[in-house]
């Protein structure tokens, strides 16, 4: 297998099991549409 | 972006990092993507990178450790960086290229009632008998809805609160039906939360927050001797069996929800234990630092160094135990990693609460300071015009030393009102900014113990 086949590379954004916004309600304060 | 041999990769100068099982991470506080975690081939390709070589000259250093590869090859890994925002060729990604140039979620508080059955140490509520009538409530949902749309929101997010907001669950009853059907004739978004202190959640209360589509957010501030502390009916008695029984209903009924643990220096100590207990039932959580208000008759607040000390033995705990979903957004109380912002909450911009009585104030904090009704004007403009934070439109940008802080796009500063009573004005950092800037790498390091075990080694 090569260097580059070998290589990976993840982040929050593609490693949810579920989407953000519905994970967290987060509910003490308002910050869902923080900006 | 098309990348050739020629396209020289750049890494950014504001960036964390950190190494995790032989693992890199990395978090650039103006990605969209959250962290991103390299594994140690990966790692290869990364080290190549000295903002001055070009793809070309990296194909070559490659092919010195493996002769197999191609220019694809190259351009393939390196795509995925750009993909992941740890990297940029050009131009690095500026701030305004992330920022929600307009709101498009409309938060709404709607404090339906000062009752409450408990009377917990650090309320900010002043406990009376008043509710929100029908009438009320219908006017609010109604006059909300014609604003939101007015104004080009997309979405509003109902939250139940009080006092104890399932006190008058028929009133969300019918401000949830309502909103429904207006949702139906303004194409908007609609979802609904109740907050909750769990009591009143029976099997039947639980099985109508379903069928409802009502989520909910139920306190519980430690294990039994902790939560009994400083969460307590008005005889004195402590209610965490009481709550333990409404969440045991809600996971029974499958009702979305998570707990919100607020943290005072007379809790801060239990935080481990209730962790493990929540990550056990597989519970998400949000971890609140305690705020001062004027019913609070003691002092809630813990040295710094203790509440670092607990939150990291908390943490500690995840880490062993690490959750499927994201910590970014939760677990270190106003900070939120999820989407750079300049402003900590929405107050002001994406944010009303409407009081029992249907006047409005800028935030749950300040229900004694007016700032309209929902009777009269545009609702979204009183939120704007009328917000207490001085000067008007301040962001992180216009708070010292926050401006030049590295985190100063996931933090903002902190809760202005915090801010002001401590500091004196809104323009400075948050009380808690020595804690966040302690625990911030911290959050960052367990989500890439979480990208480790549901991401590169899955």
């Amino acid at each position: 297998m090569t260097l580059k086949k070998r290589a990976r590379i993840v982040n929050t954004a593609n490693t949810q099991a579920v989407a953000l916004s519905q994970d967290q309600c987060n509910c003490a304060c308002e910050n869902a549409n923080i900006q | 972006m098309n990348l050739d041999v020629f396209s020289v990769p750049k890494k950014y100068a504001e960036s964390h990092s950190g190494v995790i099982d032989g693992c890199l991470y990395l978090y650039n506080p103006l990605s969209l993507k959250g962290l991103a975690l390299l594994n140690q081939e990966a790692q290869v390709f990364y080290d190549y990178i000295d903002n001055t070589r070009n793809l070309s000259t990296i194909l070559k250093l490659a092919k010195e450790q493996d002769p197999n590869i191609t220019q694809q090859d190259v351009i393939e890994v390196f795509e995925s960086f750009l993909e992941s925002d740890i990297i940029y060729f050009d131009q690095p990604k500026a701030p305004k290229d992330t920022f929600i140039s307009k709101p498009t979620q409309l938060g709404v508080w709607m404090h339906i009632t000062n009752q409450c059955n408990l009377r917990c140490k650090y309320c900010y509520v002043n406990k009376t008998s008043e509710v929100m009538s029908k009438e009320v409530a219908e006017t609010a949902t109604k006059n909300i809805f014609r604003d939101a749309k007015r104004h080009g929101f997309k979405h509003i997010t109902f939250k139940f609160s009080g006092g104890e907001a399932l006190l008058e669950l028929s009133t969300i009853l019918f401000v949830t039906d309502l909103a429904k059907k207006l949702a139906k004739e303004t194409g908007l978004e609609v979802e609904f939360v109740v907050l909750s202190n769990g009591v009143l959640i029976t099997e039947e209360v639980a099985k109508t927050l379903k069928e409802n589509g009502i989520r909910a957010s139920i306190s519980l501030d430690g294990t039994e001797k902790y939560h009994d502390a400083q969460r307590v009916f008005a005889n004195g008695s402590g209610s965490f069996k009481f709550a333990i029984n409404g969440i045991e209903n809600l996971l029974a009924q499958k009702v979305p929800f998570n707990v919100s643990v607020t943290i005072t220096n007379k809790n801060a100590e239990n935080l481990p234990e209730l962790t493990k207990y929540l990550l056990d039932k597989d519970i998400p959580f949000a971890f609140n630092f305690y705020r001062e208000n004027p019913y609070v008759t003691e002092d809630l607040y813990g040295e710094d160094e203790k509440l670092v000390e607990y939150v990291k033995k908390a943490y500690e705990v995840i880490y062993n135990n690490v959750p499927k979903n994201s910590l970014l957004a939760g677990i270190l109380d106003r900070i939120n990693f999820v989407h750079p912002h300049r402003h900590t909450c929405g107050v002001g911009n994406s944010y009303i609460v409407v009081r029992h009585d249907g006047t409005m104030v800028s935030c749950q904090m300040t229900l004694e300071q007016p700032i309209g009704d929902v009777f009269h004007g545009d609702l979204v403009a009183t939120m704007e015009n009328e917000c207490f934070i001085e000067p008007k439109g301040l962001t992180v940008e216009g708070k010292t030393p926050c401006n030049t802080c590295m985190w100063r796009y996931i933090c903002c500063g902190g809760c202005p009102l915090l801010t002001k009573e401590h500091k004196g004005v809104y323009t400075a950092n948050s009380p808690y900014c020595a804690v966040y800037k302690e625990l911030i790498p911290e959050v960052l390091k367990l989500e890439a113990k979480r990208l480790l075990v549901y991401g590169i080694n899955k």
